[in-house]
């Protein structure tokens, strides 16, 4: 009888082993084997968030996944008469309504790809072309059934990152428009405030560049008070939303650059701790805490 | 009994004959010719004084040259293209991958304003401004101080735009239009389905906003034709047109509004509004240019076959080819200007006037 549950465990253990061998080896992948992220999804761009990673690189842009191409642009398409910020690109439908969009690469014909592409094909080589300021790509996942665009790193194979988030500063406006900073003024009067975090989020080595980071949110004496999550950006009655608590305008989160804007909390006479989580899609977490007198 | 037969059969060929000459022949119609009016070189860089140009001018790029020529072919200005360039009838734009601000210009090279942080790239149509926003996915008008006067952010990457009669439409990967007024607030969105891939390659207002074009799809591809119903808009035709191209497609209203012409696989396709016909030109090689103006009966096309050949197509509607031009060149630039027609290639722009006899 024990035997033959140790035969039945091992059989399971080798079946499970097996798809997870497959389930690697038709895994999504980058679509670049080398480069650097120069700026990464839900970036604050100068007010406005970047809907893409954007790579420095060299060489090939691969599919990340099989698909088909349902769209091309090159710059030199006559048919085209308005400007192309995204530069030369490519919109490749990989199923069920995701659809990846290799952009800003360099321009050249590609009449000789097939429709069809397969993981891993090359679809492009690194190119300065469109609103870049470097040689490389950007790629941006949009999901045509939701109608959102997507944060790469969720679909993504993780990169190795030890590194947690960095919290640069943390501002609390009144609705006066007074700004607070909770590291150097312990006694705030009572109201509501907006919560401003600058934080930034790098990929292991020090000098890397600063990224965006995948969620942040305050809490308030160890209640979640506001959030941010960078995982997806939808465009609603004119509108670009991100997610806090709600859906809100994205608009209001950038605006007040460098900083994210997480949302608006009251405090209460009282003593306050007021926490700052910062994540990164590793799971890497950085904790920010300001003891407060509120009166 | 044989000769009285005979008898009876030639007074009615002679009154036959009487009745084709005097009343059933046509006069043969006019023929329409293209008579050369002026050649002008661009090989060189010109910056020509004001009172050598008259208005209107028109913007041409060929051959990595850029500027403006009015209708005498007098060259306002002409110089090498260094950046990204967007242009109409009054005022033009030159810029890097990601400008701090752009410069926007007159047809005489004269300053007219700045946009300070852009984000994004401007565009000129319907005499107003606009800039695409740097992630494609919103669009913003700016008046002629450079103050952005709205912006409208859309649920999709825009593939394709269109301004005229005060109204914005923009095409999605998402296989949606979607139509704004002159204030940026949304009137109408269609979610143009009927194919296997949904989007959208192609959309055009007709000049009096009445009329909305559309080429959508994949697999089969579709030319649409939408019409103003009340305050919305409403499909009045549609057809299939071959599984499609993977692009950006050339798409015009013609002839005063009333045709539209588009690219579709194997040549032109002409759709004549009033009569709901469609025609279907066959062309050799891949739709280059297209006359936007398509009026005197004529409409011209220019298709590209590799390497270098081009062929200069004039069509008369419904759809007759009347003339095959081909030449050499690796770039090439066309367009109408009322009696006029303007072909560039290589470092030459050429004036032709229409004419009839």
């Amino acid at each position: 009888m024990i035997k033959r549950n140790k035969k039945r465990a091992s059989m399971i253990i080798g079946i499970i082993l097996c798809v997870l061998i497959l389930s690697a080896a038709f895994a999504i992948d980058w679509p670049s084997e080398n480069g650097s992220i120069l700026h990464n999804f839900g970036w604050n761009n100068n007010g406005s968030p970047v809907l893409f990673h954007s790579f420095a690189s060299e060489g090939t842009i691969r599919s990340i996944d099989s698909g088909e191409i349902i769209f091309i642009h090159n710059n030199n398409n006559p048919a085209s008469s308005i400007p192309s910020p995204l530069g030369s690109w490519m919109a490749i439908a990989q199923g069920d309504g995701l659809i990846s969009i290799y952009s800003r690469f360099e321009s050249r014909d590609h009449q000789t790809i097939s429709n069809i592409v397969e993981q891993g094909a090359i679809l492009a080589f690194s190119g300065l072309s469109g609103w870049s300021e470097q040689k490389g790509f950007s790629f941006t996942l949009y999901d045509s059934k939701e109608n959102r665009w997507v944060n790469p790193a969720m679909i993504l194979p993780i990169l190795s990152d030890t590194r947690a988030p960095q919290v640069r500063q943390v501002l609390l406006v009144g609705q006066d428009g007074r700004q607070f900073n909770p590291a150097v003024q312990r006694t705030l009067p009572q109201g509501q405030y907006k919560i401003l975090v600058d934080a930034f989020d790098t990929l292991g080595d020090v000098n890397a560049n600063q990224l965006a980071f995948h969620r942040i949110s305050c809490m308030i004496n160890g209640v979640e008070s506001a959030v941010l999550h960078m995982e997806t950006f939808s465009g609603q009655k004119g509108d670009l939303m991100v997610y806090r608590k709600n859906l809100s305008p994205a608009s209001t989160v950038y605006a007040s650059y460098p900083f994210y804007e997480l949302g608006k909390v009251l405090l209460n006479r009282g003593q306050v701790v007021l926490e700052i989580v910062a994540s990164d899609v590793a799971n890497n977490n950085h904790n920010t805490v300001f003891r407060m007198i509120i009166e | 009994m044989a000769k009285r037969k005979k008898k009876f059969w030639i007074p009615i060929i002679i009154v036959v004959f009487v009745f084709y000459i005097f009343f059933a022949a046509q006069p043969v119609g006019l023929e329409t010719v293209l008579k050369s009016q002026w050649i002008t070189p661009i090989e060189y860089d010109v910056s020509a004084e004001s009172e050598d140009v008259s208005e209107p001018l028109m913007p041409f790029l060929l051959n990595g040259k850029f500027g403006y020529i009015d209708v005498s072919g007098n060259l306002s200005f002409n110089k090498n293209r260094e950046g990204y360039v967007s242009f109409s009838d009054s005022r033009w734009a030159e810029y890097q991958g990601a400008p701090s601000q752009i410069e926007i210009k007159s047809p005489l090279n004269e300053n007219l304003f700045t946009v300070r942080n852009p984000n994004g790239y401007p565009f000129f149509l319907d005499g107003k401004n606009f800039i695409l926003a740097q992630n494609q996915n919103a669009i913003s008008k700016f008046n002629d101080a450079g103050n952005v006067l709205w912006t409208y952010y859309f649920d999709a990457p825009v593939t394709c735009i269109n301004v005229n009669a005060d109204l914005v439409m923009a095409g999605l990967l998402n296989g949606t239009i979607v139509l704004l007024n002159d204030n940026g607030n949304e009137i109408f969105s269609f979610e143009v389905l009927g194919s296997r891939v949904a989007v959208i390659y192609a959309c055009k207002i007709s000049n009096d906003g009445t009329k909305l074009a559309v080429i959508s799809g994949l697999d089969k591809q579709r030319f649409l034709l939408f019409e103003q119903h009340g305050e919305s808009y409403r499909v009045i035709y549609h057809e299939y047109i071959g599984d499609g191209y993977r692009r950006s497609v050339m798409l015009s209203f013609i002839d005063n509004d009333k045709r539209a012409a588009f690219e579709r696989e194997g040549g032109i396709g002409i759709y004549d509004i009033q009569s709901r016909q469609s025609t279907m030109i066959p062309l050799e090689g891949n739709v280059y240019a297209m006359d936007s103006k398509g009026i005197d009966d004529m409409f011209f096309v220019i298709t590209s076959l590799p390497p270098q050949e081009k062929k200069l197509v004039g069509i008369r509607y419904p759809g007759m080819i009347t003339c095959e031009a081909p030449f050499k060149s690796e770039s090439i630039y066309l367009n109408r200007n009322d009696s006029s027609l303007i072909i560039g290639g290589g470092d030459t722009l050429i004036s032709f006037v229409l004419k009839k006899r």
